[in-house]
Order: structure tokens, then C-alpha cells, then sequence
């Protein structure tokens, strides 16, 4: 074998590893469950018609419209259900069904568990690192 | 070569796209991946580092996007955690194969103008595409900082991306020779568009490596500067490296006119003077956005947007211009009539 495709493998077999280890060891995050059916449907339609375009979770996605992260939190289901299903002069009305409006809603209060976004008091370091209070919990 | 440069841009977006999209453009980068390995990996010797950068960027830009469609399995989408975090480690790493095969390109075409091969041999072109390699696996944790996943995924992302100071400092370090071999080659088009590039690459790379900093990503990170690094990137660095590509070609097979090269050097600066204005109204609404969001209690949305609204003004019409040059130039390019040999 020669040394090109030896360390073209070495760079293949690293980056598996490392991704093997973020997927299982760093995003083992337990908050962030999906733990009902009608929130795992909701995922799917956030998916299908693209609402990170305009919003963001966790501060990533379009800029069109407000961050969700902590949408049911802040704001509570009926506030969301209420834009979700009617839209807005700004946000587009997808026509949901109620239920897909539910789905949704039951998506975004399973994101809101996850964590929070903007950090209230992020614990800044003096090398510039930020520490996040909430970061797995047991 | 088309489908090549066209599948990018879709990519680049922060969106999800239809899994059933996905097959297809992964099918054809598969292909291209093949073409592309079979025809480089007959090359016996020593590879120059662009062809390392080549095999490199097309591998890792296949993993990527199949990583990009990791959702579609339960497992991963399923947990709000995992699904983010994938969801940015892969946007990451994928734009930054794609950088990979164009900085590579950039490099070729710096060898063929100066005629000169060495540079593509040296130890030092060699550490700095071995520090691209591993930027590209490990950095793009600068994206999460502020997901509640694992604090060594960030800790690994900021350590890794403060190695990208080598590569600023290296810039400063090579700037007189840059500029004396932009005054001996000043009548080659490309060269304009490679120094160029240059130049956003350095400041994109200040930008990058400030928002990696996690106390200061705590207030850039969900604004506009985000997109200013991305479109910097993109229309600076990358489209100069191509427009480079082009008319290198060109120039090749075509005689220029005093009339087409003056219209080509006006196109130039429309493109980059308003680029510059477009890349600082971005940073502008995003530190207002930024100061509203996190600075001032209880300002609501629609506010932010209010204060925001005045740069995207500025905004929109520098993109315009942009784009004008851009036109500009490549319709110059395809007015050139390819000779039939
Ligand atoms: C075209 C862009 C766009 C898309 C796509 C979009 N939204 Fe919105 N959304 C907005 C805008 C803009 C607002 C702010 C509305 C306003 O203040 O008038 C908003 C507001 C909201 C709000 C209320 C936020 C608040 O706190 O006031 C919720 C909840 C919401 N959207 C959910 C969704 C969901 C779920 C989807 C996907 C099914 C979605 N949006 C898709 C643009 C969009």
C-alpha cells in the first residue's frame, strides 16, 4: 500500500472516530429528548416546511424571524399556536391542521426543555471560555 | 465543471433540504469524487499540495453531506442536541471541503502564473494544508458554543481554531512579497482576482478568529456577523478564486482588447469596493442586533429589526452593485469565443 492512501485513511478512520464519539459521548444530552410521538411528528413538519429558514434554535438559522429555543418557555403553547396557525403579515400561514399546529407546538416545548438561549448569565473565563450552567444536566 | 460549482451554493444554506433532493447530488459528487481520484490518483511521485487538497476537500465533502442527511434516521433526530449539533459539525466541515478544493485551486493557479512549482512542495505548504485538515475536522464546534452539548466538543473547537493565528500572522508575515509579486505580474487579470482574495481571506480570517473566541462568539454568535463571515467567504474568497480560474483560462486563448480590459478592471472594483461596504453593513446590523438582544433588557423583536432595518438598507443596494460587477465580469467571460482546435 502506499503512504498516500495510508494517510488519506489515517484522516478518514480520525474523522469517524471523532464523529462516533460527538454523536454518542457529546450530544448525550438527556433534556433534549423528543420524548412524545406528536413531538416527533412536529420535528418532521418543521423539517417540511423549513421554519429554520426564518427562525433560529440556539442562535442558528435565518434571521426573519425571532429565536424559538425558549419560545413555549417565555411565551407559553396557546402564544405559539396562535402565530403558528394564523401566521402573521411577516410570517407566512401554512394552513395547519390543528393537530400539525399541536405537533409543532409539542416540538418546540421539547426544545425549550433542551436548554436556554441567549445564555442569561454565561460564566465567562479568563481565557475567553464561557461555561453553560445547564450543560447535562444528570 | 458546472454542476460542480452550482452544487455549492445550494449547500452553503443553513437549510435541510429534502432528503430526497440529496440522493441525486450525492450520487453526482460520488462520480465527480471517482473522476476526480482516478485521474489525481494516477499521478505516481510526490504530489504537489494541490492535489492533496483536491482528493482531500472531494472525500470529505461526500462524508459531510451524507452527515448533513443524518436526520433522516430516528436516532439522530430525535434527541434536539444531537440534531443541532450534527446538524452545524457538518455545515461546518462541508463548507470547509469546499474551501479546500478552491484554496487548492488558488494555489495552482499562483504555480502556473509564476511558472514556478516549488511552492507547492515545500514543508511549509505542507503544515499549513495539514492544519486546514485539521480545522476542517475539529473546528466547526465554534458554531455550538452556545448548544448545551459537551463541553470538550467546544473546548477541542476553541483550541483548534486559535491554531488558525499561524495562518493569519503567516499573511502578515508574506504581505511585502505578495505586494511586490502583484506589482511584476500587474498586467495578469488573474493575478488582480487572486490578490484580492488574498485580501478577504485576511479579513475574514480576523473576523473568524475573533467570533471563535466563545466570550466574545456569546455576542456575534445568532447575528449578522455570522452571514458576513459566511458571504465574506464566499463572494471574497471564493468567487475571487474562480473569476482567478476564469480568466486565467481566457486569457490563454484570448487576446484582449483596451476596451474589454477596461471593462473587466471596472467590473473588478464594482464587485469588490461595494463587497467591502456589503461585508461592513453585515457586521454593522449584526453588533446591532447583538447590542439590542443582549445588552438592552426587554427589547422586543420588532424593535431589534427596526434598528437593524437601517444596515440592511445599506445592504441591499452594496449587494446589488456586487452583483452588477460579477455580471459584469462574467458576461465579459462568456463573450470570449473558445477556438475549435
Ligand atoms: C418566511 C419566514 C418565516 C417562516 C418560514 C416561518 N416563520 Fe414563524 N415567524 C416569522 C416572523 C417574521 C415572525 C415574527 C412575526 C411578527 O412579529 O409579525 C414569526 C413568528 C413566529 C412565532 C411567534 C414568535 C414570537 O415570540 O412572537 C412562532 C411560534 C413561529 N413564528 C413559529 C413558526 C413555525 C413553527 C414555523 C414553521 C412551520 C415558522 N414559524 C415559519 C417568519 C417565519
Amino acid at each position: 500500500m502506499n503512504y498516500k492512501r495510508v494517510i488519506f485513511i489515517s484522516i478518514i478512520v480520525t474523522a469517524s472516530l471523532y464523529s462516533y464519539k460527538v454523536y454518542t459521548d457529546g450530544t448525550e444530552n438527556s433534556n433534549g429528548l423528543l420524548t412524545n410521538e406528536k413531538a416527533k411528528a412536529g420535528k418532521l413538519l418543521w423539517q417540511e416546511y423549513n421554519c429554520i429558514a426564518c427562525h433560529q434554535l440556539y442562535g442558528l438559522g435565518g434571521y426573519m424571524g425571532p429565536d424559538l429555543t425558549n419560545e413555549i418557555g417565555l411565551k407559553g403553547k396557546v402564544y405559539a399556536s396562535a402565530f403558528i396557525s394564523m401566521g402573521t403579515s411577516r410570517m407566512p400561514n401554512f394552513k395547519l391542521k390543528k393537530d400539525e399546529v399541536d405537533d409543532l407546538v409539542e416540538y418546540l416545548a421539547c426544545v425549550n426543555k433542551s436548554g436556554e438561549y441567549p445564555l442569561k448569565n454565561p460564566g465567562i473565563t479568563p481565557w475567553g471560555d464561557i461555561t453553560i450552567s445547564n450543560a447535562i444536566r444528570p | 465543471m458546472a454542476a460542480f460549482f452550482s452544487a455549492n451554493s445550494e449547500e452553503e444554506s443553513t437549510g435541510s433540504s429534502p432528503p430526497v433532493l440529496a440522493l441525486p447530488l450525492l450520487c453526482a459528487w460520488i462520480l465527480f469524487a471517482i473522476k476526480v481520484i482516478h485521474s489525481v490518483g494516477a499521478i505516481k511521485g510526490t504530489w504537489p499540495v494541490y492535489l492533496w487538497m483536491w482528493v482531500t476537500g472531494v472525500i470529505f465533502f461526500i462524508i459531510t453531506y451524507t452527515e448533513a442527511n443524518l436526520w433522516v434516521l430516528p436516532w439522530f433526530r430525535n434527541n434536539v442536541i444531537r440534531d443541532i449539533t450534527i446538524q452545524w459539525k457538518s455545515n461546518g466541515s462541508l463548507v470547509g471541503s469546499w474551501n479546500m478544493m478552491v484554496y487548492g485551486t488558488g494555489i495552482y493557479l499562483m504555480c502556473r502564473i509564476s511558472g514556478n512549482q516549488d511552492t507547492a512542495y515545500t514543508k511549509k505548504s505542507f503544515f499549513f494544508f495539514f492544519l486546514g485538515v485539521v480545522n476542517l475536522l475539529f473546528n466547526w464546534g465554534h458554531h455550538t458554543y452556545l448548544v448545551p452539548s459537551a463541553p470538550w466538543i467546544k473546548e477541542v473547537s476553541y483550541i483548534i481554531s486559535m491554531t488558525e493565528w499561524v495562518i493569519f500572522l503567516n499573511i502578515i508575515r508574506s504581505w511585502r512579497k505578495t505586494v511586490s509579486d502583484v506589482i511584476k505580474h500587474k498586467n495578469l487579470l488573474a493575478y488582480k482576482f487572486l490578490f484580492a482574495s488574498e485580501i478577504w481571506v485576511f479579513l475574514n480570517l480576523a473576523l473568524a478568529l475573533l467570533m471563535s473566541v466563545p466570550a466574545i462568539n456569546n455576542y456575534t454568535h445568532g447575528t449578522h456577523i455570522t452571514v458576513a463571515h459566511a458571504m465574506g467567504t464566499t463572494i471574497g474568497i471564493n468567487t475571487m478564486i474562480l473569476m482567478a480560474s476564469l480568466f486565467y483560462i481566457l486569457s490563454e486563448i484570448h487576446q484582449w482588447t483596451k476596451k474589454e480590459l477596461l471593462i473587466v478592471h471596472t467590473g473588478f472594483w464594482v464587485a469588490n469596493i461595494p463587497l467591502l461596504i456589503f461585508w461592513l453593513s453585515l457586521i454593522g446590523a449584526g453588533i446591532s442586533k447583538a447590542y439590542y438582544e443582549k445588552m438592552v433588557p426587554n427589547a422586543s423583536f420588532s424593535d431589534t429589526m427596526t434598528h437593524v432595518m437601517t444596515y440592511m438598507y445599506v445592504f441591499t443596494i452594496a449587494g446589488f452593485l456586487v452583483l452588477t460587477g460579477l455580471t459584469t465580469l462574467a458576461v465579459m467571460g462568456l463573450r470570449v469565443k473558445i477556438p475549435r482546435e
